[in-house]
Order: structure tokens, then sequence, then C-alpha cells
């Protein structure tokens, strides 16, 4: 790793736990102007992260995901580009950050501590499917943190209602419903992209491994993730089911997918899929 | 009875069900992640040792076959009542995604309701003094060149739908199941996969007499295509011992011809039905024994697993009471009194060579290519040495229908869920020389947001009016 990356790297490592602070102070003492300052820091970090991403991608010759240092840029980078996308188009609901901005803080900091940083790129992982099939597990990761993150705030602000006066804070985010539809929208994003992103490994694994489904741990933890997200789809759309039920889903089910990305590896050691590759 | 069939039938059919089978699926995958699975070991010994230390436990998880839970008679049986289920549902709910689509029953006969007095109707006043039909044409011209197809015009108002072919969705995304479904059982039922190893040079058929290991062999169509095999050069790349590429050069003899190829990981080579996969390299160095005047009397290529430096592997030459140990150091070097190898690459490849005879060790000392070592009358010369790889033969029918499943579940669902469908209803009334337009609308799935869309388009429509507009299709 080039000095300068290393530098960034720990640079947005430092912003996005500073970031988690203003996050969780905001929420804690209902500061609205520290929101806002979370705001002018995250986009340059954000920047920044994106400059690390493309600047790997363009020095290694592939898609950033070998090792769990890269997975850490990568998973972050699509976690925090859809809250940066909150900040800018939908401000009341910048909150979402409260979730999305710690996690990416958890995933480079595992990454920058056991990866080794300039790991030769593995046969196994020169594929054409790598990139589709990482890229969209990243996107659904992404949105399902931010579906998260959403769903924290759609519990806040409720039993912020609760209570005789609601406070000015929670009142500045948007209505309920609207926090509940926006849930919803980002899960139905992380379904497709989690759907694409099965299809497109069971495809890479049939020319790598010789069979499209070997029931990996890795495999299993991803179908069941999936499930989980499209069985609470259904609760919505067929059973009707809204708002704090919902939400409690989806701030849980982001786990299946961390214990797919990062648990299974210490979990079990036969997985035909290494992500956290140590140095 | 009748009644109670009935009633099992409708709770059958129902979206709970669906809750239900998807929760013991979840439940059974999850389970095989926590009991002891036989894949999980990698050894049959380290199996029969967890089976000792927990005799119990295993005797339940053997008799209920959960240590394949995958492929178990319980996962087997939720599967079969998924897809059950799953035709149940699609064959009850085909009809009305069919009416929500507007392509049965109602297509032609879409009616425009007076939405007036409707809660939630929004109304839009135009200042400038246009005809109904104006007004009517102008709405129809907005909508269409927003996408939206317009299913009804009346005398006094329209229906209006978009992503009218969204409910299609939800047929094209189970439909994808029973396609997946369809390529993996023709995948199961027709796999043969096996593993065939082959040394530089040498060249083998695809009988069955050559595998090294059958791991799979087909309940159906069972001649699997002869195919001649002959390996011609191997060249790892290694960068800190990290296998960074392979290519594996090798001629494929089918039907009276021969076809130079190249393979390598994610390289695979595709003959038909078959898949030719490298799965593993090592190295077989060559071994020959002889008689003190130099007489060959055995020895060849020997197919050892001891290309990572250090390892230790075993041979015997028929007809001969030894066995022969051999450590490979691919890029020999010396660091601390121990032999290493700097590489995975075969720059200076060394030997350490053990004979054995009876258990006690006859001969033991480092042999370099070309060298010719001494024990109990015998010569063994160390020859050069060549790399093998382990191929990974498959032959399965089925990839069309998972491919089409995959496409087909993906369409379907990006049709269902994020092109969903929306309709407006627009009122037009002249009231008092002035035009007054109704409007209201509802969206699937996005309820309160779709409020905002449609207030954007009564805006739009009013601006539209407002501007000066002349004849349908032109300016004034």
């Amino acid at each position: 790793m080039r000095e300068y990356e290393l530098f960034a790297s720990w640079g947005i490592i430092y912003s996005y736990a500073l970031c988690t602070v203003m996050l969780l102070t905001a929420f804690i003492f209902n500061k609205d102007k520290l929101l806002n300052i979370t705001a002018y820091i995250l986009l340059p970090t954000f920047a920044v992260h994106s400059l690390i991403f493309v600047s790997r991608w363009h020095s290694t010759g592939y898609f950033p995901a070998n090792g769990a240092f890269e997975n850490g840029i990568t998973s972050g980078w699509f976690a925090v580009g859809l809250t940066v996308y909150l900040f800018v188009k939908k401000k009341a609901l910048r909150g979402v950050g409260l979730v999305t901005v710690p996690a990416t803080l958890l995933a480079l900091g595992y990454g920058i501590m056991v990866a080794s940083f300039d790991r030769p790129h593995e046969a196994a992982l020169k594929s054409s499917w790598l990139v589709i099939h990482v890229a969209f597990a990243q996107l659904a990761f992404g949105a399902y943190l931010v579906a998260s993150g959403l769903g924290v705030l759609y519990l806040l602000k409720d039993n912020s209602l609760k209570k005789s006066t609601e406070s000015a804070f929670y009142a500045k985010l948007p209505a309920l419903p609207v926090i509940d539809e926006t849930m919803f929208r980002f899960v139905v994003y992380g379904f497709i992209a989690d759907a694409i992103m099965i299809a497109a490994g069971s495809i890479w694994a049939k020319e790598l491994w010789g069979s499209y489904w070997s029931w990996d741990p890795v495999e299993v933890w991803s179908l069941l993730a999936w499930l989980v997200y499209g069985l609470t789809i259904h609760l919505r759309v067929t059973l009707g089911w809204r708002g704090r039920r919902l939400a409690w889903i989806f701030v849980f089910a982001i786990f299946g997918i961390v214990i797919a990305y990062w648990g299974v590896d210490f979990m079990v050691q036969n997985t035909l899929h290494v992500f956290g590759v140590k140095s | 009875m009748l009644f109670s069939l009935k009633k099992f039938y409708v709770f059958f059919k129902s979206a709970r069900m669906t809750v239900i089978i998807i929760s013991v699926m979840m439940v059974l995958f999850l389970a095989g992640l926590f009991v002891p699975q036989k894949t999980f070991f990698g050894s049959r010994a380290k199996y029969d040792e967890w089976r000792f230390a927990s005799p119990n436990f295993s005797a339940v998880v053997e008799y209920f076959k959960l240590n394949e839970i995958y492929i178990s008679p319980v996962t087997v049986a939720a599967l079969s009542v998924f897809f059950i289920h799953l035709i149940v549902v699609v064959l009850n709910r085909v009809p009305v995604m069919l009416r929500k689509a507007y392509l049965t029953g109602n297509a032609e006969r879409v009616e425009t309701p007076d939405i007036r007095d409707i809660p939630g109707t929004a109304r839009i006043e135009a200042q400038k003094d246009i005809g109904a039909d104006v007004a009517m044409a102008e709405v129809q011209r907005y909508l269409r060149k927003k996408m939206w197809t317009v299913l009804s015009v009346g005398p006094t108002g329209l229906t209006a739908v978009k992503n009218r072919y969204s409910p299609l969705g939800f047929i094209l995304f189970h439909l994808s199941f029973f396609l997946c479904l369809m390529g993996g059982l023709l995948v199961s039922y027709t796999r043969f996969s096996g593993n065939l190893v082959l040394t530089e040079g040498q060249e083998l058929t695809t009988e069955l007499k050559h595998f090294r290991l059958i791991n799979r062999e087909p309940k159906l169509i069972k001649q699997v295509p002869l195919l001649g095999l002959e390996l011609s050069s191997v060249k790892p790349v290694y960068e800190r011992n990290i296998a960074v590429d392979l290519s594996v050069n090798m001629k494929i003899k089918h039907e009276g011809g021969a076809e130079a190829v190249t393979l390598g990981t994610n390289k695979p080579v595709n003959k038909g039905s078959m898949s030719i996969l490298p799965q593993n390299i090592g190295v077989s160095p060559l071994f020959l024994l002889s008689d003190m005047y130099g007489k060959e009397l055995g020895g060849g290529y020997f197919v050892l697993n001891i290309l990572k430096g250090g390892q230790e592997d075993s041979f015997e030459i028929p007809g001969f009471p030894y066995k022969f140990y051999v450590r490979f150091y691919p890029d020999y070097a010396v660091e601390d009194g121990r032999d290493i190898s700097r590489s995975l690459e075969l720059r200076d490849p060394v030997v350490f060579l053990t004979v054995q005879k009876s258990g006690g060790n006859v001969y033991e000392g480092r042999v370099r290519p070309g060298q010719t070592v001494f024990f109990d009358g015998l010569g063994m010369r160390y020859g050069d040495t060549r790399y093998w790889v382990d191929f990974l033969i498959v032959r399965e029918y089925g990839n069309m229908p998972l491919f089409i499943g995959f496409g087909v579940g993906v369409a379907g669902l990006l049709m269902r869920l994020v092109f969903f469908q929306k309709e407006v209803v627009f009122n037009i009334e002249k009231e008092g020389g002035r035009m007054l337009i109704f409007y209201n609308g509802r969206s699937e799935y996005y309820k309160h947001s779709f409020k905002e869309e449609l207030e954007k388009i009564g805006r739009d429509i009013l601006l539209t009016l407002e501007q000066d507009q002349g004849p349908i299709g032109g300016k004034a």
C-alpha cells in the first residue's frame, strides 16, 4: 500500500469516528445543529473514500474485493454513498448515518487491522464475475444497512410521538409513513441487488468450482439473509405489516448479511469463500 | 370433512402459509450451519472421531440424516411443500394478476368513476377558457408523454395506469423458481463429476477407469462422452507464494478431431455438456530404479502432493520392498540450517529422499535432478520434474433452464417491485365558465409518497392548460 493510501485510509477512519460521535451526540442530546455539521464532515470524507476506492481499483487493476481491507473500503463506500444520497436529497433522513457511519467505521477498522494491503490478486479472483458478484453484494449490504438505519429512525420518532410533547429534534424527521416507505424502498433495492448477487455468484461458482451451488456456509447465509428480506417483503405487501414491527425486523435483519460477509470466516474453517485474508 | 379440506386449502394457499414455509426452510438451512455436516470434517477419520466423542447426539443426527441436512428427507419434504404451495399460490394469483394488468375481463370495460366526492381528491382550476374536449386531450397528451397508459376516456373523465404490466412480474418471478427447480433437478440427476489426474506429456481418455475419484454418478443419461485429454504444458505463476495465474495447455480429442486449448482458474473448457476445470496442481518427479549395471528395473513419474515446500508424500515401486518418502523444495535454499523453499516456482528443485525397507531407513539424503543415489545394491535416479493437474470433469444438463430462471427471476422482481403499478383518475367539469379538473390516484406499496407525485401531476397539467395551446398536436 502506498503511503498516501494508508494516510488517507486512516484519515477517513478518524473522520468516520468523529462523525459517529457527532451523530450519537446529536441523537442523545437532540442537537440538530450537530447533524448539520456532520454533513459538512461526511461529504468530504466520502469524497476521499471514493478517491481511495478508485485509486485502489486503478492501481491494482481489479475491483477492490481482495481481503478484508478492500472489502471494508468497498462495502463502506456503498453504505456511505447511499447515506450521502439521503443527506443531499432527503435532508430530513440524514439521521440514517447513525447506523451506516459506525458500521462503515467498523468494516474499515477491521479491514485495516487484520488484512494485508498488498496481497497479490489470486487467480481465483480474476474473473469478470467478481465485479458483478461483489458490487451487487456490497450494494445490497449498503441498501439493507440504510434500511436498518431508517428502522432506527422510525422507532426513535415513534417513541418520541408517544410522549406527551414531541421533541423538536424528532419533529424534524419526516412523518412515520414517509420513513416507513423509504425503509421499504431500500429493502426492495437491496433485495433485487442481493438476487443478482446470488445469481451472478452461482454462475461464477460454476466456472470456478464446477458447481452452481455447493451449500457452502457463505452461500447458505446469503440465501438465508435473502429469504429473511423476501419474507419481510411478503409481510408488508401481502399481510399488510407496517410500522414498528417491520422496523424492528429491518434493524436486526442486517445481522444475517453481516454474518454472511464477515462472521462465517470466524465460525467455520472450511468455507470456499475466504474474505478476511489475514496477513 | 369436505369443510375441513376446504379450510385447509384456504390456509394452504394463504400468505401466512408462505411465511410459515419460508420460516421452516430458514430454520433448516440455519441448522445446517450448526449441526455438524459430513462436509465439515474433511476426512472420514475426523468424522468418526466426532461420532465417538458424542455418541448420543451423533446417533440422533445420523438417524434423521441431519449431517447431510440439505439433502435430508426433512429438507426435501420442506422443499416439496414449498413448491406445491408455490404452484397453488401462482395458480390462484394468475387470474388476479392478469386482471390487474388489464389483460382479462375488464380490459375493454374500464369505466372512469366519479371521484369528485372521494376523500383525497384534489382539484385544479384552469383560468383559461378552454373546452372540456381540449382539456381532456391535453391531460391525455401529458399522461402519454409521461409513459402512462390511458385505459378509458369517457365524456367526463379518464383513467390511466402506469406500469400496466407490472403485475405480470409476479408471475415471472414465481415462474423463475420452477425454471430453477427444473434446471437444478436436471443438473442433479444428470451430473457426473470426477477427478482425473494428468502429468505433463500424458494422455488419457475420460473412461471411468482413468478417474482418480468419482464424486458423483448420474442417475440419468449415465453414458459420459468419451474425450481424449493430452496435457501439453502447465505454467503456474506465483507471487509471494500465492497462485496468481495458471495456464494449462492441452489437446482435447473428440469425435476424430483434436483441438488445442488453454485452461486456467476461472477459465474452464466446455465441450457440449462436459466441463473441464483445473482444480489442483502438483509435481510429478521422475524416479528410475536400476541395478548396479544401470539396467532399468522400474519407476516413472509419480504423482505426489509435495509442491508446497517441505510437504512429504510417498510412493512405492511394484515388485520392490521399499517405500520412498519425498519432501520437495522447488526453489531450494538453506536457512538457519534448515531446508526451505524460497518460492513455489521450479527454479532449483531438490528432493529430500528417504528410502525405507521393513520400517528402517536404507537411504536418506538430498537429490538434485540428474543425480543417482545408491542403496541395497540398487541405484535410484531422479530425472526431471513435471507438473500434474487434477482436473474436475463435469458432465451435466440443465444449464439453460437455470440461466433463463435467473434472468426471468430478476426481470420479474424489477417489474413487480421497481416498476410498480400506479393509477390516476381525472374528472373534468365545466362550471360557470371555469374548467375544473378533479384527480385522484393510488400506487402500489408507496401510498404516501405517491401523494407528492400526484400533486406534481396536477401542477404540471395546470401549467400545460394555462400555456397558450392551439389545436392538439400543434401551437396556435
